[in-house]
């Protein structure tokens, strides 16, 4: 393949040669010996060379690997994508360029030597230029290498058109594309049929295929403006949101699994029926992206906009064990960052995670500045397999809303009651002089244990204290201990578990606990547990703990999720080592930090509140929520299994005590005084504490808190929630990462978007809000590009910028720049109106082409750049499936909802994956459920419905812009075997009948319509009958044959035909839907 | 004027190559598609890409692959990398030396104690080569002068879902193209009735999650993702005509379809028309070609005991051995066998003894019989997982039970057949079995031999995505030249 470059002497005379060599002479007196190959392809290069069109995409493409933004891999000092470096001059004293001389421009010798220790590029480097590249950077320099800024990177502005196109067409998008046509000798093709209008249109604004009283209309409608009728018509559907949306569903990777590992239950079905109800509303593009970025940030932020950030929820999130926590959350830090920069500035920023871009000006350090906007959110590493995790919303039903708004008040009242009790009754407290019995305090005692004695009673376990609720595998080892003997934790398996004896907390129990505690340790990353019952990820860390940090600072967690819902409080001081503490908290049963007092050594002990955001139970249950689950208590070690962070307690503990009430400091006292056999004097203000607390008035007020507060509880508990974006109150800092290593941080950066476009303005907020703002703003001169080429894709195929995520150095120029840049101004200009524009650009003369494919054009231009035809391609999957149902008429026009489970071969998620419990066998959806449209469709990332997939729709687990458009025989097998597609033809055939009748012909004309939006040619519909005279032979000789067809799917045959006949006709509806023209848009 | 060449040119190439040819599935390789280069419009730069993408580019050695993936990750310590050492300091704690800056998963790092623990099996040396195989695998240790051990791979990670992701597609995360894609994508099919990727994964075993992502397309047409065949009724997904159609109606219905089809194109000229009548063709035939491969029925009785019983049990590691064989035979390029269990975190002496008895015999049957057929010259056949196993045990040591955590340093993968040395071992590990200290092969090291074998220079074979050159070993990968025959 590689061309032999033979150099020798130009010999003949052509006239453009010759003008180089004449230049050459001229200023240098020098030669330049073009190779022939060369020359000759410089018979066929356009009259102007364009620096953007012609020689940049070569320069980043060849050269930029070596000479290009990335710092660390740039050879001899030359750089090509700055214009002051291109042409100055290199260490060796030579240029790379020199807009005077060709010979004196270094690049043109090195491009066309064929000596490996001068070519350029390198033979090592794999990379080559052709002849004819050669010649057009050749051609470029000779007419004085004129350098242009990259063109996405200015500001687009509207030009006009050609007079001559002006005159002959009105429509502003037709004026720039018929501009191109003349240039290379092109006609618009003559508009398509009513029929191949109505059809294209109906798929493109709706998804679906006409009716075909639809039809009949437009065809009816010969007034002027008809067209455009039909469009506003079509515009005002609710399916046009729909349709919309299933553009965007791959845009922002929604899925409904979380994608990595177990692959779980995510619940973001209620962000995508956000987006079709937005579309619904005409949000206009600007507030539509700027509520997803940052609706939480908005002022006074409604749930509507907080619901809107799940877009940047949508990252696959993995639950897999043992993942180191801080690698997976910067994952999904990168994956927002990268979609952010895909979606809306069309540029892959992504290889910039490693080293400095190597074609587009973004260095390392700018790609992490952008992830900074993105890095600010308290959310786990590691998840649960199912489930949804924090940062989370409420979405509560209007009913539901009520009931609680209602708790609410009746739960303030309380509390002001109970304020005003309390005042009360400490205006009539009476002295109290002694202090409460031990005995009192102990009616509240759930369980006392002592450590004094530890047994052994099978091989591997052994119990203290002789009480067979409290077990341990390894035997720990008994020491001195502050009251009689205590136990000392030294390896992984001597810790010890309380079984039954206390019961598993609900939130609005108060529950107290005191115990001694001697540690020696301080164990950087690695917590000490001293109790509790919190469970690992996939009991969503469900219960409750009390431990140390590696700081040894004491803490408390309610945990219903975390790191989302849940209260966590943190002490200030820390415990110090090698030192007995006696350590206490008690817990009011408020589901509030406030609620909660710690004591050490018998005084409050201050601590500062972490989370305080609990409202769900926090009683432990089995995997992915499935049960509640009684769960022992454990000391000395967490039940976490995979975070690496299992807190082994290393050191003694001693007399463990638990009460099923909030104990006071007066009472705390009393237990404390037991050990040292010594009576604490009576603090006047701890008396009148504890009498208050302890009278009947106030604790049958305490009481009807507690029943309100349950009944609260109770109804927020089935509350749908979906993960949403949340800024840490505190900024997390962000790093540039060597590598990109999660473990290589290597230099602090703030947020900042990418030098090469304009700055941020001073004004704006250095948040994702700042970032949206910095997106709309008028200065930037990407965002309208990128989405206006987007709905140019959506609408015509193929965008004016055939590589719409890639709007850099290395993605295609537009086919049309000035009419991309009218439409970007335009779009900008008019508010970010997507319903105008998608109306613009349907009703041009451009879009409403006949697609045929004359072999004069397709000659000129294969893939139809120029526009000199309508364009024709497959369906999208799901519209493919749409038009099936709608066809047969089984098609739900249930709008939004939890996303449904058509029909799918068995077994297919749980041969592949056995660990989420929430997906572990497919149960296919039932009745209407089963016929919803495309966008509804359940997508398991990890194991996608495979007949959408067979047509190129997307796993979800990256962004997608454009979606591949292929051919396969496994396309074929869906649609002649799939249920759903067999099932749809079954039913069409029953259609067919019931609608229409007379003669069979006229029958399968009527199917024919239907399937198509046309009437059938004579011998189409011969070619039809006779099919279905054969068939139909063969099923009146094989009923039992007929009667499985009618059988397959969920749907019930009618009765209404006769089973050979229906089962005859549904082969014809099943060949009507295999037709190129049912699931191509012509 | 375009720069995602790639893309277009396969669009264009489809369309055309199609009309030319009745080859459907995977016809569409990079091969092919450059015969129509100069098809493309005047006005846009031609393809630099393809100035090095003629495939492949040396001939291969190669022309068949199967890859008996081992999900979950095999002890190396209990089946290969034989280390008396760790016998010898059973329960001592792993030398902090030894440790290094290895980073751990989140299973082990907050064990408080880190216990060698010696392999309970038996390992002997075997052959002329004196491999050390354990006695968990008498069937593979009798071929081992076919197989050539490589003890020094490694990988970038430490948990499943990323090291697997990273060994089929050369990146930790989502979205990339899997080795049989891009084989597919390169290199074609040579078969008109078969898939050229076939995907076999043991029925009812579970383990570990496998992800269509492993034999996805990533971002190459969707053509090329491997087609997974399934024991029991309906092998392909939606092979089987509906109920109440049979063949010969579903023939008649084609012929009807094709000639409705053939009008229409006379009629617009559109050529993808064309194109799908053959797609038609090649899916009807695949009706009839993929049931005969998948029929062993015809098997002798001496191949299902070569194979051993289970072999005779649609849907074993044993029947999609043979299968896999049979289709090897019908020429598919490359099949990939699927086999979860192997993720030994508790109880590993019971469980690898289950897992051993399932994939030994007929490993080593399918290496023999591919022999005995004259395949092994020009197949290549590879047995491994996605990482090793500590040498220290997660959980608690005792005499007679042990588990092992991920481990990425080092591990053990075999392979046999074209191209490879025959007998032999390479690389080493320390006396630990936990770094390696002669002639590391990193994961993109492997892939990249892989692809030589198969006549593809990895560092030219790229797709251009989004603005970059995608190739399935990313910016990494040295062909182990020392191990190739």
């Amino acid at each position: 393949m590689l061309q032999v470059l033979k150099l020798r002497f130009f010999k003949k005379n052509t006239s453009y040669i010759s003008i180089i060599l004449l230049l050459g002479f001229l200023f240098t007196k020098c030669t330049l010996v073009i190779p022939e190959e060369i020359s000759q392809e410089m018979e066929s290069l356009p009259e102007v060379v364009d620096f953007n069109y012609h020689i940049k995409p070569i320069l980043s493409d060849r050269c930029f690997q070596c000479h290009g933004p990335d710092k660390n891999a740039r050879k001899a000092g030359l750089r090509l994508d700055i214009e002051k470096l291109a042409f100055s001059k290199l260490e060796s004293g030579k240029r790379a360029f020199s807009g005077l001389s060709l010979y004196g421009s270094e690049s043109a010798h090195r491009i066309i030597s064929s000596d490996p220790e001068v070519q350029m590029p390198p033979p090592e480097s794999n990379l080559k230029l052709t002849s004819r590249e050669k010649a057009l950077i050749l051609k470029w320099i000779d007419q004085g290498a004129t350098w242009k800024e990259h063109w996405s990177f200015t500001l687009p502005q509207k030009e006009n058109p050609s007079p001559i196109a002006k005159e002959e067409y009105k429509h502003q998008i037709d004026q720039f594309v018929y501009d191109k046509l003349l240039e290379n000798e092109l006609e618009f093709e003559p508009q398509a049929t009513k029929e191949t209008l109505i059809r294209r249109l109906s798929f493109d604004l709706t998804g679906l295929p006409p009716s075909l009283p639809q039809i009949d209309s437009f065809l009816k409608d010969t007034l002027p403006g008809n067209y455009e009728r039909l469009v506003d018509q079509l515009m005002e559907t609710q399916s046009f949101s729909e349709r919309l949306t299933l553009d965007w569903l791959d845009v922002s990777r929604y899925a409904d699994s979380h994608g990595l590992h177990a692959d779980g239950l995510r619940t973001m079905w209620p962000w995508r029926d956000w987006v079709i109800d937005a579309f619904n509303k005409k949000m206009p593009y600007d507030q539509f992206v700027t509520w997803q970025l940052a609706g939480d940030l908005l002022p006074n932020a409604t749930q509507e906009q907080k619901l809107a950030t799940a877009f940047n929820r949508n990252s696959p999130m993995t639950a897999e064990g043992g993942v180191i926590d801080e690698e997976w959350r910067l994952n999904y830090v990168f994956d927002r960052t990268e979609t952010f920069s895909t979606a809306f500035l069309g540029l892959t920023v992504a290889c910039a995670k490693c080293h400095d871009h190597k074609f587009d000006p973004i260095s390392q350090k700018e790609y992490y500045q952008l992830s900074g906007f993105f890095n600010n959110v308290r959310e786990l590493g590691m998840t649960g397999d199912d489930g949804d995790f924090g940062p989370l919303l409420y979405l509560p039903t209007e009913n539901q809303e009520e009931q609680l708004q209602k708790l609410q008040t009746l739960i303030k009242q309380t509390q002001t009651k109970i304020e005003l009790t309390q005042n009360e009754l400490a205006a009539v407290y009476q002295y109290i002089d002694e202090l409460p019995k031990t005995s009192e305090i102990n009616q509240y005692l759930l369980g006392h244990y002592p450590f004094d004695k530890v047994s052994q009673v099978r091989s591997n376990q052994y119990i203290a204290d002789n009480n067979r609720n409290v077990k341990a595998s390894k035997a720990p080892k008994v020491v001195q201990g502050i009251k009689g003997e205590a136990l000392e934790f030294e390896s992984d398996f001597d810790r010890f578990s309380i079984n039954k004896e206390i019961p598993n907390f609900e939130w609005t129990d108060p529950f107290s606990l005191a115990i001694w505690t001697q540690t020696h340790q301080r164990k950087e990353k690695s917590r000490q547990f001293i109790l509790g019952t919190t469970g690992g990820k996939n009991n969503w860390w469900r219960g409750w703990d009390f431990y140390l940090e590696d700081t040894n600072h004491l803490n408390l967690r309610l945990v219903n999720m975390s790191p989302g819902n849940m209260v966590h409080v943190r002490s200030k001081d820390s415990i110090k080592v090698d030192e007995w503490s006696h350590l206490a908290f008690s817990y009011n049963g408020t589901g509030k930090a406030k609620g909660i007092t710690f004591y050490k050594n018998g005084n409050p002990f201050e601590f500062e509140t972490q989370i305080d955001n609990l409202s769900k139970s926090i009683k432990p249950v089995s995997g992915s929520g499935i049960n509640l689950e009684q769960r022992a208590v454990l000391v000395g070690k967490t039940y976490e299994g995979s975070t690496g962070d299992n807190g082994l307690f290393m050191g003694k503990m001693d007399d463990l005590k638990i009460f099923n009430k909030a104990i006071s400091q007066l009472e705390l006292n009393v237990l404390l005084d037991q050990y040292h056999d010594k009576m604490t004097p009576i603090d006047e203000s701890l008396a009148k504490d504890h009498w208050v607390q302890n009278h009947p008035k106030y604790t049958s007020i305490q009481k009807d808190l507690k029943d309100n507060l349950e009944a609260w509880r109770k109804e927020i508990e089935p509350v749908l929630e979906v993960m949403v974006m949340e800024e840490l109150d505190q900024a997390r800092t962000t790093y540039l990462y060597s590598r990109g290593n999660y473990n290589e941080p290597s230099l602090e950066v703030t947020a900042k978007t990418p030098e090469v476009l304009p700055a941020m303005d001073k004004s704006f907020p250095k948040n994702r809000l700042g970032l949206a703002q910095w997106l709309f703003n008028k200065e930037n001169p990407l965002t309208a590009r990128v989405a206006v080429n987007r709905y140019w894709q959506m609408i015509f195929g193929n965008g004016l910028v055939s590589t719409p995520t890639d709007f850099g150095v290395q993605g295609a120029l537009p086919s049309h720049p000035e009419l991309l840049d009218w439409l970007a101004v335009d779009f900008k200009e008019n508010n970010w109106d997507i319903r105008r524009l998608i109306k613009q650009l349907v009703t041009s003369e451009t879009y409403k082409q006949q697609s045929i494919f004359g072999h004069n054009k397709n000659d000129i231009d294969p893939n139809n750049i120029l526009l000199a035809r309508g364009n024709s391609h497959r369906l999208p999957a799901e519209m493919i499936r749409n038009n099936a149902l709608a066809v047969s008429g089984l098609l739900s026009e249930k709008v939004g909802g939890p996303s449904v489970k058509p029909y799918q071969p068995k077994g297919l998620w749980k041969e592949k994956n056995t660990f989420s419990i929430r997906l572990l066998e497919y149960n296919e959806s039932e009745g209407e459920d089963l016929y919803r449209r495309g966008i509804y469709t359940f997508i398991k990332r990890g194991s996608p419905p495979p007949s959408l997939i067979t047509f190129d729709a997307t796993s979800r687990e990256i962004c997608t812009i454009k979606r591949e458009n292929t051919s396969s025989p496994l396309q074929s097998l869906v649609l002649l075997n799939d249920v759903q597609f067999f099932e749809a033809s079954r039913v069409f055939a029953e259609r067919i009948f019931s609608e229409s009748e007379g003669e069979i012909k006229d029958q399968i004309k009527h199917g024919f319509r239907l399937a198509t939006s046309r009437l059938p040619k004579e011998n189409e519909i011969n070619l039809l009958d006779e099919l279905y005279q054969n068939q139909l032979r063969f099923y009146k000789r094989n009923r039992s044959e007929a009667y499985k067809v009618l059988n397959v799917g969920e749907s019930k045959y009618n009765r209404l035909t006769s089973a050979d006949k229906v089962a005859a006709m549904t082969i014809v509806a099943n060949t009507l839907l295999n037709l190129n023209e049912s699931y191509y848009k012509y | 004027m375009n720069c995602n060449h790639d893309h277009d040119n396969s669009d264009y190439s489809r369309r055309d190559f199609l009309t030319k040819t009745t080859l459907g599935l995977g016809g569409l390789s990079l091969a092919s598609m450059l015969n129509s280069e100069n098809l493309y419009a005047s006005n846009r730069l031609s393809n630099s890409n393809s100035l090095d993408l003629r495939l492949p580019h040396f001939v291969p050695k190669v022309k068949r692959v199967i890859y008996l993936f081992q999900s979950g990750a095999p002890s190396q310590l209990d089946l290969f990398d034989y280390k008396p050492t760790l016998n010898k300091m059973q329960g001592q704690e792993l030398p902090a030396s030894v440790f290094g800056e290895q980073r751990l998963t989140g299973m082990t790092a907050g064990q408080s104690s880190f216990p060698l623990a010696g392999s309970l099996f038996n390992f002997n040396q075997h052959g002329n080569s004196g491999a050390w195989v354990s006695d968990l695998m008498p069937n593979v240790s009798k071929i081992s002068d076919e197989l050539c051990f490589i003890k020094s791979m490694h990988t970038d990670a430490i948990n499943h879902d990323p090291a697997v992701s990273l060994l089929q597609t050369g990146s930790q995360l989502p979205g990339r193209p899997s080795i049989g894609s891009w084989l597919s994508y390169g290199l074609g099919t040579d078969n008109k009735n078969l898939p050229g990727f076939v995907v076999l994964i043991t029925k009812d075993k579970y383990g570990q999650p496998l992800y269509s992502r492993s034999w996805g397309n990533g971002f190459l047409p969707s053509q090329h993702q491997g087609v997974q065949f399934r024991s029991g009724k309906n092998p392909v997904l939606y092979l089987d005509n509906p109920p109440g159609v049979t063949k010969q109606l579903r023939e008649e219905q084609l012929d009807y379809l094709s000639k409705m089809q053939q009008d229409k194109h006379v009629d617009i000229g559109d050529p993808e028309i064309l194109s799908r009548i053959s797609q038609y063709e090649m899916a009807f035939r695949m009706q009839t070609s993929v049931p005969d491969v998948m029929d062993l029925s015809k098997e002798p009785d001496s191949i299902f005991e070569m194979y051993g019983e289970d072999s005779r049990k649609p849907g074993t590691f044993a029947a999609n051995c043979l299968l896999a064989r049979r289709l090897i035979e019908k020429d598919v390029k490359f099949v990939q066998l699927y086999h979860q269990g192997w993720d030994h975190h508790g109880d590993l002496p019971k469980n690898i003894k289950t897992q051993c008895k399932e994939t030994d015999q007929p490993t080593a049957a399918l290496i023999k019989d591919l022999k005995q057929r004259g395949l092994l010259e020009d197949t290549l056949v590879i047995w491994g997982g996605e990482f090793g196993r500590t040498n220290y045990s997660q959980g608690q040591l005792t005499e007679t039970n042990y588990a092992r955590d991920h481990h990425p340093a080092c591990f053990t993968i075999f392979m046999a057949g074209a191209g490879i040395k025959k007998g032999m071992t390479y690389g080493r590990t320390d006396e630990f079995g936990y770094n390696i200290i002669e002639n590391p092969v990193h994961v993109h090291d492997f892939q990249a031999t892989l692809m030589h074998l198969m006549g593809i220079d990895h560092e030219k074979f790229t797709f251009k995505f989004q603005g970059r050159r995608f190739r399935l070993t990313d910016v990494h990968g040295k062909v182990v030249k020392d191990i190739l025959s």
